[in-house]
Formats: C-alpha cells, sequence, structure tokens
C-alpha cells in the first residue's frame, strides 16, 4: 500500500491506494489515486511542501505527485520565527 | 386623581418587562457556560488535540526508526546530517525551539523557523528533519538565523564554545 500524509492540526491525515491493484485497473485503487493526486496539488498551492519518505534512506522532496512512491509526507508552510 | 405614572397597568408591564429582561440575562449566561460551544472547546476540543499529539508521536516513530526514537527520548534533541555540508549536523530539540547547528562539533549558529499554522509537536520535529534532509537551502533561506546561544536542552562550555 502507497500513502499520502498531510500534516496538519488533525494529526496528520491518510490517503491509501494499493499500486499493483491500481496497475492492473482497479476502479477503487484508481479514485484513491486521483484523490491524493488532488489533495497533493491543493496542498502544494497553499504552499505545503512534499516528501518522499523512504525506511533508511533522507527525505527527498518531489516536486509532482509519484504514485508509486510508497510514502509522501506533506508538510505545511514554514516561516522564520 | 390617577396620573398614567402611578397606574397599576403600567407598573405591571413595567415588572413583565424587566422579567423577561432578567430571564434573556438568565438564559444567555446558562447558553455561554454550559452551551453546546463550551463542551466542544473543553471536551471534544480537548481529546482532538489529544488525538493530533498520539498520532503525531505514531508517525514520528514510524519515520525515525527505533534507534533514532530511542536517541530522541533518551537526548531530548534529534541529530540531523546536513544533507550538502559534510561535518554539518543539525540539532533539532524534542519540545518546541531554536535548531542548534553543529559544523565539525563546533556551533556555529541557532535557527527560529517554524510552522505557519499550530500542528502537534511530534510533527514540527518531523518537518525539521524532512526539510533538512530534502530541502536544506529553502530551510537555512527560510529560518532567522542567530548566533549560537545557550538551548536549555544542551549545556554549552563558554571556554571552548562546544558542547559541555
Amino acid at each position: 500500500m502507497a500513502k499520502l500524509r498531510i500534516l496538519s492540526q488533525k494529526g496528520d491525515t491518510t490517503v491509501e491506494w494499493d499500486t499493483e491493484r491500481a496497475a492492473v485497473g482497479d476502479p477503487e485503487a484508481q479514485d484513491a489515486i486521483r484523490e491524493a493526486e488532488r489533495i497533493f496539488e491543493e496542498q502544494k498551492a497553499k504552499g505545503a511542501t512534499a516528501f518522499r519518505v523512504t525506511p533508511g534512506k533522507p527525505a527527498e522532496k518531489v516536486e509532482r505527485f509519484d504514485q508509486t512512491a510508497e510514502q509522501i509526507v506533506i508538510v505545511p508552510r514554514i516561516a522564520g520565527g | 386623581m390617577e396620573t398614567i405614572g402611578t397606574s397599576p397597568h403600567w407598573e405591571i408591564a413595567s415588572w413583565i418587562g424587566i422579567a423577561v429582561l432578567a430571564a434573556q440575562f438568565v438564559g444567555i449566561l446558562f447558553w455561554v457556560l454550559f452551551g453546546p460551544h463550551s463542551r466542544s472547546i473543553s471536551g471534544t476540543g480537548h481529546n482532538l488535540q489529544l488525538e493530533a499529539e498520539r498520532r503525531a508521536e505514531s508517525l514520528l516513530q514510524e519515520v525515525l526508526g527505533l534507534d533514532q526514537s530511542t536517541d530522541l527520548e533518551h537526548r531530548g534533541y534529534l541529530e540531523v546530517p546536513s544533507s550538502t555540508r559534510q561535518g554539518r549536523v543539525y540539532r533539532v530539540p524534542r519540545g518546541r525551539g531554536m535548531v542548534s547547528v553543529y559544523d565539525d562539533g563546533r556551533a556555529v549558529m541557532s535557527l527560529c523557523v517554524q510552522p505557519v499554522e499550530w500542528i502537534p509537536g511530534a510533527d514540527v520535529v518531523l518537518i525539521h528533519k524532512l526539510m533538512i534532509e530534502g530541502n536544506e537551502e529553502d530551510y537555512l533561506k527560510t529560518a532567522n538565523q542567530f548566533e549560537p546561544g545557550y538551548p536549555y536542552y544542551l549545556r554549552w562550555d563558554r571556554r571552548t564554545g562546544r558542547p559541555a
């Protein structure tokens, strides 16, 4: 299962999809991917930053939604304090 | 001769008016103190925040893994190596506070940077880690930079300029 996690006041909100089922055209999995992509773009437009997070590796910034990523974490905009 | 001001009808009407106003005042007072919004602030709102904190802790532990989570718990800060500068590490405090930057073990500056909206503390730690690893230049540009200070979690040796 792949995950998109959006950090917010609620802790995090997660959208999950099954990449294998999506690859064979499962409509439910494809709907989940479309929803994840919509949220990804919406958050980016608000100034959020997205990272591909893989266990044991440094995080990697991603500019475009990648449905094959194991986990993408979206963090809200930051500012100097 | 009876005047308007002393008419019993006017007196009764006045008392009724006062009673209505008093009843409205008491009603408003009860609504403010015990209305549904007060429950959401003191009860449900508090529970939502606790739930958010729990979720954030869980995500942070998942991303850090056991070793880094244990280090964070014991030291009070998370050490994140720079992805672009050799020998540089960032110490991200467990609680809210400034991030300390070390080049080859020597403190060179403190950074003050935070999310623009409130999010749970564990998520703030995660944001620092992700930004340092994956977007370090923007992170440094955004942060306000200060001379290395004396963060609460760190004892400092003034003579050497290094952590004690």
